[in-house]
């Protein structure tokens, strides 16, 4: 039994030799071995809000780092500097004190021992930088349109040209004939007198002809006349191309992370641009070289040196364009629509995580929101009129419903539906449609918009 | 030459039309503007184009707000409305803020972090304080934090390696210390202080010690509940029991 067992032991030995043989070989010598997967949940849990594994961020991209240690300075130096930083700069390490130099904030000491740092750095070496698939770019589509309709003008142009041209030409030649043939040339009119005798001549026809024409011109000049201060599908090009498709459709976002004020203010503002930075000083590189170009945009404005990840101090304005204008004698606030009356931003702005920069929906665009595309919830109002015009605003104050009964003890909102219940006779006829419109509430009162 | 009238009519009907339908929408244009309608305050209003109004062009007012565009507030100033009613902040930010984070003419503090490690939150727990910090939180801190708050929020899982994960809260964390990082950032994150009002942050704080697990609000007042309220002898046996053992541990050392 004991030969045996020795035996078996021996066995072991050696193929635990051959194995530690194979795998020193493979991860050249110094590499001790660790485990990807556990090495991957300590790098996310210690090292990530740092570090990247294939590129520079606070601190500097940790692939081959190990090795840039064992050549500069000691293993024993690179296990130290990760659970104590100051003590490698302490004790004199020439690279230590090359490698501090890389950022302002020093290296946080760690609480991890060695096998960790085995772990991590299996994971960190065994990293591959996913391939970014550029999205297919659906804006191309614009362009040939606008042309192919500039050139159905120009065709339509040189066929005018043609016919007078050929009218001419018909013209003159059965002068000639007639001169040829010694027949008499009608008298000579003027344009206004021939104009006028061939009109009368042909009396019928003109005359529906012209009827036709003045509908038509009147009815353009109807509607044109009442886009006069529609704002729908303003879209201005901004300062930079920022798409709200990437960051509140892809990266998810919330609308409120930037437009933070619209809880607080009247206004939903553009943010600042600390806000921008609070990604953007990391995520230096866009979704294509356009979108660097942009990013490189805010760092001016931010005063952020890329190289140096530091910050100037001297910053510049972002002339943003304000999309969604309403006139000086209308009062409008975002957080009373946000907060008290808890409207959703999509039911007057629409999906705009399908939009690049703002645009002033139409209402046809936010009646279809949930419906055609949906990538949210329907929205409760649907709109007839075109957006940020008044009807638009009665609209909703007519059909949206106040929860009165839900509002909170105390409350503004609490006080009305005390005093409706005293009041029996007007709360029953609020109630004949089951729900107290905003309407109801004084949201048709004039004086509460304009004042 | 009847064809002359003609030619002429039909030239004019289609310039007319044409000229009417090519007035259609340039997305660069608000569109055609009568008269004056009162878009441009007499009052400077923030982000409103000042440019030309009615073939005059009011540089003066047009520069006050361009050169504010996309900046902070001036420091020290406070919302009219009241919302903001805590006390001023005491703890400066980390020393080098200014250059690491932009945090130009805040004030700066050595102790850093460890200086906030004992403040308490002057918002007391209650479960609709809980409520709203969770809410804030799905606004604020999911996108990057995650809705665990294990740090795989949608930028991070989303954006392409672009962004690196904060990595799961530290539960050595103290209530102070999450305040603090809320309101200059730390390492990667950013100062949210303009996003957030301290009083709205105390209400994060006590979210995220609830993500932590930290035993907080429910934990606490059940405690205080079963002590005061009942006077039950269990409680006493407690107490005594806790006692007894910290005679122990004093004994053995």
């Amino acid at each position: 039994m004991n030969i045996k067992s020795l035996f078996i032991s021996n066995k072991i030995k050696h193929l635990a030799l051959v194995v530690l043989a194979f795998f020193s070989f493979t991860y050249n010598l110094h590499a001790q071995e660790g485990d990807v997967a556990t090495g991957e949940a300590l790098f996310n849990g210690n090292c990530a809000s740092c570090h990247f594994p294939h590129e520079d961020m606070t601190g500097p991209a940790l692939k081959g780092a190990r090795q840039r240690w064992i050549d500069n300075s000691t293993e024993e130096n690179f296990y130290a500097w990760i659970k104590n930083s100051q003590s490698v700069i302490d004790s004199g390490d020439p690279y230590a004190v090359e490698v501090s130099k890389f950022d302002v904030s020093p290296m946080t000491p760690q609480n991890v021992d060695e096998a960790a740092v085995d772990h991590i750095f299996a994971y960190i070496e065994a990293f591959e930088p996913p391939v970014v698939v550029e999205k297919a770019d659906g804006s191309a589509q614009a362009g040939p349109e606008e042309s192919s309709s500039l050139y159905w003008w120009l065709l339509s142009g040189l066929l005018i040209i043609v016919i007078a041209v050929v009218a001419g030409v018909k013209g003159n030649l059965a002068a000639l004939a007639r001169d040829k043939d010694g027949d008499e040339q009608p008298e000579q009119l003027t344009v206004g007198e021939s104009a006028r005798s061939w009109a009368w001549k042909n009396r019928g026809w003109f005359g529906v002809t012209v009827f036709a024409a003045t509908i038509v011109l009147l009815s353009l000049g109807m509607t044109k006349w009442l886009d006069l201060g529609v704002y729908e599908d303003y879209k201005p090009e901004q300062p930079i191309a920022y798409s709200h498709e990437l960051h509140a459709g892809d990266l998810g976002i919330d609308c409120k992370y930037c437009h933070n004020s619209v809880t607080k203010s009247r206004h939903a503002t553009i943010p600042s641009v600390n806000v921008c930075m609070n990604c953007h000083k990391t995520v230096k590189e866009g979704t294509n070289a356009d979108g660097t170009a942009e990013i490189a945009k805010i760092y001016e404005a931010a005063g952020f040196d890329a190289d140096t990840k530091t910050y100037t101090g001297e910053t510049k304005p972002i002339k943003w364009v304000k999309v969604h204008n309403l006139p000086d004698h209308v009062y409008f606030n975002h957080s009373q629509h946000v907060v008290t009356g808890g409207v959703d931003c999509k039911q007057c702005h629409g999906n705009m995580k399908k939009e690049t920069v703002a645009r002033v929906m139409s209402s046809e665009d936010l009646n279809n929101v949930g419906v055609t595309d949906n990538d949210w919830a329907e929205n409760s109002v649907k709109f007839t009129k075109p957006t940020l015009t008044m009807g638009w605003c009665i609209e909703c104050h007519r059909q949206s419903s106040v929860d009165l009964a839900g509002a909170p003890d105390g409350s503004y909102y609490n006080e009305i539906h005390k005093r409706l219940l005293k009041d029996k006779k007007t709360y029953k006829k609020y109630l004949e449609d089951d729900v107290v419109t905003v309407g109801e509430l004084g949201g048709l009162e004039c004086a509460k918009c304009h004042y | 030459m009847k064809l002359k009238a003609f030619k002429i009519l039909t030239i004019a009907t289609i310039a007319v039309t044409g000229t009417l339908m090519s007035c259609k929408a340039d997305s660069n244009s608000p569109g055609l503007e009568y008269m004056p309608d009162m878009y441009r305050s007499p009052a400077v209003e923030a982000y409103v184009d000042y440019g030309e109004v009615g073939g005059r062009y009011n540089e003066e007012a047009q520069s006050m707000v361009e050169e504010k565009f996309s900046f902070l507030p001036p420091a020290g100033t406070v919302p009219y409305n009241g919302d903001d009613y805590l006390a001023p902040y005491s703890h400066g930010a980390p020393v080098g803020f200014d250059k690491s984070h932009g945090l130009y003419g805040v004030a700066q503090d050595t102790a850093g972090r460890d200086g906030a490690k004992n403040d308490v939150s002057p918002i007391a727990w209650s479960t609709d304080v809980l409520k709203e910090g969770e809410e804030l939180y799905g606004i604020f801190c999911i996108h990057c934090h995650g809705e665990s708050g294990d740090g795989q929020g949608s930028v991070v899982t989303n954006g392409n390696n672009k962004f690196p994960t904060p990595g799961p809260y530290k539960p050595e964390l103290t209530a102070g210390e999450i305040f603090y990082t809320i309101t200059y950032g730390f390492g990667r994150m950013g100062s949210h202080a303009s996003q957030v009002n301290p009083v709205e942050r105390w209400k994060i704080v006590h979210y995220v010690e609830k993500l932590i697990g930290k035993p907080q609000g429910e934990a606490t007042l059940a405690a205080d509940d079963t002590m005061v309220n009942e006077g039950d002898p269990i409680g006493i046996e407690l107490l005594e029991a806790v006692q007894d053992s910290v005679e122990v541990i004093e004994a053995h050392n």
